[in-house]
């Protein structure tokens, strides 16, 4: 009884550090964000039902891995195919810029699945380029590219006159 | 060779912090009572019904029993005689025809309840010759 609890306070405290990139890493693969929460659900309760994340080397990108087994399994999607919610807001914004959170996300949307889900996973779930190779069964090497690539046409996308971010 | 651009927007990107996700709904399955001690409540519920259920039924049949053993001296309560093969192949073999076998069968003579000191007003009227 004692080793469940403590187990399930420590998928408590996982979800605690990582579910909103996890949150948004689902939901930028679905579109939905109900959905996406709904899957994220699932896979936590399962974890804590099963106890098998004590088997996990990396319990990261282990749950990265899960979520997304989970969205595509919920969606059954092999390609997204649902459209951007328009009210879904998906970051809590600098200054409260909902402009800028907004010119974010419909530029992710606009990304293609490989690259949008590297941005993600590198910059919000702070996987290194090694840990997201392992996740999609790519080289790092590809997801360093791949990464590069996305973050350009996301600079350019969001800034198209300047070809520097505004924060600089 | 990072680009200098691609770390300040990175820095950049990452000030937008995704939102939390709703709590994890696990203190309603820590709350939910495990299947096995579900399982006795409701056995224990079901003893305590049948104990119940059987202390009553005796009590009522105790103050039936009770209330019959007043009565006894004037009333005598006659268990119909069964029918049996032997009984009837008795009578087929005694009486004088079949008929007066099926009325033997039907109507088996009645002894009766009443107390010697008292009359049955069925028995008086049964005498009484009424003129219609």
């Amino acid at each position: 009884m004692g080793r469940t609890n403590r187990h399930s306070d420590e998928i408590e405290v996982l979800y605690r550090q990582h579910g909103a990139a996890l949150l948004l890493f689902a939901s930028t693969m679905s579109g939905d964000r109900c959905g996406a929460q709904d899957a994220l659900h699932q896979v936590f309760l399962k974890l804590i039902e099963n106890g098998s994340l004590s088997e996990a080397a990396d319990k990261k990108a282990y749950l990265f891995a899960c979520v997304r087994d989970a969205v595509l399994n919920d969606y059954n999607l092999q390609r997204r195919n649902i459209a951007l919610e328009a009210d879904s807001i998906w970051f809590s914004p600098p200054d409260r810029d909902y402009a800028a959170e907004q010119n974010l996300r419909r530029t992710l949307n606009a990304l293609p699945d490989d690259q949008r889900e590297v941005i993600v996973l590198h910059v919000w779930g702070e996987l290194t380029f090694s840990q997201i190779g392992d996740l999609l069964d790519v080289s790092s090497n590809t997801i360093a590219s791949r990464y590069r690539y996305a973050l350009g046409k996301l600079r350019d996308s969001m800034f198209p006159k300047e070809n520097s971010c505004a924060g600089s | 060779m990072p680009d200098p651009n691609d770390e300040r927007f990175e820095t950049y990107l990452k000030q937008f912090r995704p939102l939390l996700p709703d709590a994890l709904p696990v203190n309603e399955i820590r709350q939910a009572p495990p299947g096995h001690i579900v399982l006795t409540v409701w056995a224990v519920g079901g003893i305590v019904a049948m104990v119940i259920l059987g202390v009553t039924s005796l009590r009522i049949l105790n103050h039936r029993v009770t209330g019959e053993s007043k009565h006894s001296a004037s009333v005598e309560l006659l268990a119909p005689t069964p029918l049996t093969i032997r009984g009837a192949n008795g009578l087929l073999a005694t009486a004088p025809s079949y008929k007066a076998v099926m009325n033997e069968l039907a109507f088996p003579p009645k002894t009766s309840t009443v107390p010697k000191d008292k009359q049955s007003a069925l028995a008086v009227l049964g005498k009484e010759k009424i003129k219609l």
